[in-house]
């Protein structure tokens, strides 16, 4: 089923963040990257759709449901939305705040499928040395690889990842893209990550939407995105493309 | 970089290193628990009167071979102090765990929200002026004051967080407002009390488990066999609220809605528990900080230890008190923070983990 | 500690305070100088005559040292006469209404502070404090603002060390009223009752002394016990009268709380509470209410409840009809060798036989006091039928 938003709005505190923010049919299986500068309205777009925040205007449908009219619990049951880093000092271990991402809040026992399931979720993702730390002794890269681990061990139709990178070294930004993107091949759901990086958003995305003051400017394929003048405009730099030597699109930006 | 000395690589070695943890959380409580039954024990067989143990547990196990005076003692007024003793520090330890958890705060504690100000405010007002908030109760009135102005201040919070949101900051800066508030009013009472009257306001103020009954004790038992269970049930939601509002959103948490709910089962346990038995400071403060440096804040195992935790250190001063010059009556509060401070002090100093910074 | 000593330790203070008055001029219109309670040296210019208590409980000494009208020359009070011994306030209205009715209210006693202003508005020459209040009034600067206005304050004492300084005390009021003669009268009659009992107990030793268990507000607050008292005010007077005080040997305190399972385990002899009319003030006491408008039949079943209370009911003491009950305000006032003949009573029925401390108290009335005796200032429960 595929992900759509028509004309959404939202204002906080009379000021207006998106304005009539709509964007085509998102693919199940494909990864969106939404791209746009700072205080765009990015992070207010994921928590629309995840329905954390109530547009004035403007319906988010998933296949043939509008998603308003879903009780919350279920909504968010569907659409899985990790925020923007955030370091939590709790006396938690990394295994206890990813087995509480996959509980969801429902029942109280934890059983032997939970913790193989979490066991194989953290081994997979290259942290299974830090599942008896606390979160509140990990580095701000480690904490943030933890935050996509509890993202991706819930099953959902809609992944939505409000820059999952920011903190994190070169290898273990591309670490983590492959894997949401092959998680979400997998599983036939649909994934959006917002991010700065405009060569990661052309390399790993399938897909891109630009978005500026609240607005969809731009989106479709990587390569005829970037090629597009609004992308220079909005980030006011001169944007040049080239291929890079496996095929991928490298973008090269200049100060202008 | 923090590193396990044996890091596990394969997804069954974190699996086992987790159920290890596990188990060794169930069996710390499991211990709590043994160590709290070996208190009550203790505080049982201690007194002015020279009542051995076995003398003790055969009264107690065939109530019928007592004299009148074991009967008296054992059955009115050591058990009743004794339990009273575990069921309230287990309250004072439940509201404090919550009210750190919502609040996002270590400092938090009915206490520091005032509510228990409120409810010696109550009781003062009943005490020198003799105004009962609700006519007709008789010679309970003292305590019914202290509960209802307790649940007032409540309600004050509740309604304030109505107009200025949920949120943790807005809360405690209410709560202390309310501190001091009450505080300056029951000075004012005191100011015009005569000694009598004085003498009585000190109970409230440090106080005291020796006015335990069996009905007492009966009403706490309730009041934490109602809100435990619901504390419980939330458990992951509470959990999730420690990873930062947004995440807990996220998972589907009504954040403000929680917030809301704790508060009302933690105004209960604090009202209840003070109307009973006075203030006693500091036990749902360092109850809590005893349990997350034990077991963590998995609120599966975080909240039955810092009842636990709570229960213990009120009925380690129970026996305490009756120990220091047997005869004379101590008010509890005062030993609480005597023994306590020190005791809370030297716990942080030994501490490497630092989980509020 | 012995209690020898201590019986007589009285004696000696009489002695200097009576040398001290002795020495004296005739003090009507002249300066004088008198060492009050607490050891101050005190001048005053010229004999008081505008004088105010810092206890309206003062007035049952003056009252007793006075020849004719004791309000003659006090201007206003603290008003603890009236809300805590509103049956003795009634006697002093109906004796003297327009006085009681123009006695400026200072407040609550407890409550500290003196209003220096209302004071000196009211133009006082002279400020009586009990000595309990020396430290605060020191601390807020109370004496040396009313100095340098020249108003002395003058400490008595009745409570804290009631019996040896509650000579001393009526002497300096004597000195201060201008009633030399009625203090020594009535300081000769204290001595003589107060003899009545320490000649027959003084000659029983430590053993034979009864145990006994004071109880400070017996039904002040419900399910609560209790405070009681160390070796001072009525635990002395427990001592005095020849028993063994509970609480003196668990601390050297003036008021201290102690444990209903310490009581059971000490298994005294006697258990004595006070109490007085409280009811008007705080409804709910459960005390016995004595005092001047005591009823017998109302204080009876009262204080078979409080015997009753869980915890005393199996009292051996009560079991043998031994829990007496006694008026709370001979605590901070001169007649409280009356308490010490009543509990002597009690304590040794046979050699108090011929011992009649309501006739003494009736003579006191009659000899001293502005009004007659009414009322009931003691009691004993009934021992229980089994």
């Amino acid at each position: 089923m595929t992900l759509t938003a028509t004309a959404l709005d939202f204002a906080y505190d009379k000021r207006p963040i998106l304005q009539g923010a709509a964007f085509d049919p998102l693919q199940p299986g494909e990864l969106t990257a939404l791209i746009g500068p700072n205080a765009s309205g990015k992070s207010t777009l994921f928590r629309v759709i995840a329905g954390l925040l109530t547009p004035s205007a403007g319906t988010v449908t998933l296949g043939e449901t509008d998603l308003a009219t879903l009780p919350v619990r279920t909504r968010l049951k569907r659409v899985c939305f990790m925020p923007q880093f955030f370091v939590a000092n709790a006396a938690l271990t990394v295994f206890d705040v990813v087995m509480m991402a996959r509980k969801n809040l429902s029942g109280w026992r934890v059983t032997t499928e939970d913790m193989d399931a979490v066991g194989e979720a953290l081994h997979g993702a290259g942290i299974g040395h830090l599942s008896e730390a606390y979160i509140s002794d990990l580095s701000g890269g480690q904490a943030q690889m933890v935050s996509v681990a509890q993202a991706l061990i819930r099953q959902a139709n809609v992944y939505m990842f409000d820059e999952p990178t920011s903190a994190l070294d070169l290898h273990h930004q591309l670490d983590v893209l492959s894997r949401i993107r092959a998680t979400i091949a997998s599983r036939g759901a649909i994934g959006i990550v917002a991010l700065h990086d405009l060569n990661l958003a052309a390399r790993f995305a399938d897909h891109l939407i630009l978005l500026r003051q609240g607005t969809v400017l731009a989106q479709g394929a990587p390569a005829q995105v970037l090629h597009q003048p609004e992308i220079g405009a909005t980030y006011g730099v001169d944007i040049h493309i080239t291929t890079g030597p496996k095929e991928d699109l490298v973008v090269h930006a200049y100060a202008s | 970089m923090p590193t396990d000395t044996t890091p596990p690589l394969t997804a069954q070695g974190i699996v086992t290193a987790y159920r290890r943890r596990s188990g060794r959380r169930v069996a710390l409580v499991a211990l709590a628990a043994l160590a709290l039954f070996t208190t009550v024990v203790i505080d049982v067989i201690t007194g002015p009167a020279d009542l051995s143990f076995w003398r003790v547990a055969h009264v107690i196990v065939n109530p019928s071979v007592a004299t009148t005076k074991e009967e008296v003692i054992i059955w009115d007024l050591r058990l009743p102090v004794a339990l009273m003793a575990v069921v309230v520090g287990a309250m004072l330890g439940a509201a404090g765990a919550e009210m750190q958890t919502i609040l996002n705060n270590p400092l938090a504690d009915p206490f520091t929200l005032g509510l228990s100000s409120a409810a010696s405010f109550g009781a003062a007002l009943a005490i020198v002026s003799g105004l009962s908030v609700i006519p007709g109760v008789g010679g309970l009135f003292v305590t019914v004051n202290a509960f209802v102005v307790s649940m007032l201040a409540s309600l004050a919070l509740f309604a304030f967080t109505r107009l200025r949101g949920v949120t943790p900051e807005a809360m405690i800066l209410v709560g202390i407002a309310m501190l001091f508030t009450f505080n300056a009013l029951l000075a004012f009472l005191q100011y015009g009390a005569s000694e009598l009257q004085l003498a009585q306001l000190i109970f409230w103020q440090l106080g005291s488990l020796a006015r335990a009954t069996w009905e007492k004790v009966g009403i706490c038992m309730i009041v934490l066999a109602v809100v435990m269970p619901y504390f419980l049930s939330r458990s992951w939601a509470l959990t999730a609220l420690r990873m930062g509002e947004d995440k807990a959103a996220a998972l589907g948490v009504n954040v403000s809605l929680l917030r809301l709910m704790v508060l009302a089962g933690v105004s209960l346990l604090s009202a209840v528990a003070v109307s009973f038995v006075g203030a006693i400071a500091f036990v749902g403060l360092v109850g809590p900080h005893i349990a997350r440096m034990i077991v963590g804040e998995d609120q599966r195992g975080f909240l039955p230890l810092s009842a636990l935790a709570g229960a213990l250190i009120l009925s380690g001063t129970s026996i305490a008190s009756k120990a220091i010059t047997p005869g004379i009556v101590y008010p509890i509060g005062m030993i609480t923070s005597l023994i306590g401070i020190p005791f809370f002090v030297s716990l942080i100093l030994s501490q490497r983990k630092r989980h509020w910074q | 500690m012995t209690f020898m000593t201590n019986v007589s330790g009285f004696v000696p203070a009489i002695a200097a305070t009576a040398t001290l008055l002795a020495a004296a001029p005739d003090a009507n219109a002249e300066a004088l100088t008198l060492t009050d309670i607490a050891g101050r040296e005190v001048t005053l210019t010229e004999a008081p005559n505008k004088i105010i208590l810092g206890e309206g409980r003062m007035m049952y000494s003056i009252a007793a040292i006075s020849e004719g009208n004791p309000f003659e020359k006090v201007v206003g009070w603290k008003d603890d006469l009236i809300l805590y011994d509103p049956d003795a306030f009634r006697k002093f209205e109906a004796a003297f209404p327009q006085d009681a009715e123009r006695m400026i209210n200072f407040g609550n006693p407890y409550a500290g502070d003196f209003s220096i202003e209302a004071v000196l508005e009211a133009d006082a020459d002279l400020v009586l404090l009990d000595v309990g209040n020396l430290f605060k009034a020191e601390e807020t600067g109370l004496i040396e603002k009313l100095g340098k206005a020249g108003v002395p304050v003058v400490f008595v004492d009745f409570r804290r060390n009631a019996t040896e300084n509650t000579v001393p005390s009526l002497l300096i009021l004597g000195r201060l009223l201008g009633e030399e003669q009625g203090a020594l009268e009535f300081v000769d009659f204290y001595i003589a009752e107060m003899r009545k009992v320490t000649n027959v107990v003084d000659q029983i030793p430590a053993e034979e002394r009864p145990l006994v268990v004071v109880e400070n507000a017996a039904g002040w607050q419900n399910d609560f016990c209790c405070w009681s008292f160390g070796p001072y005010n009525y635990g002395r007077f427990v001592e005095l009268a020849g028993g063994t005080n509970y609480a003196s040997k668990l601390a050297n305190a003036y008021s201290i709380d102690i444990s209903m399972e310490g009581i059971i385990e000490a298994d005294p002899d006697h258990i004595i509470g006070t109490g007085a009319n409280w009811a008007e003030a705080k409804p709910e006491v459960t005390s016995t209410l004595l005092g001047y408008e005591g009823d017998p039949a109302v204080n009876a079943e009262k204080i078979d409840a409080l015997a009753m209370r869980p915890g005393f009911r199996d009292l051996r003491a009560v079991q043998d009809g031994k829990y007496h009950s006694i008026y709370h305000q001979f605590y901070n006032s001169p007649y409280h060798f009356i308490a010490v003949q009543q509990i002597a009573k009690w304590l040794y029925p046979d050699d108090f036989a011929d011992l009649d401390p309501q006739d003494t108290f009736d003579r006191m009335h009659a000899k001293f006091m502005p009004y007659d005796n009414s009322g009931q200032f003691w009691l004993s429960a009934s021992a229980p039928a089994n």
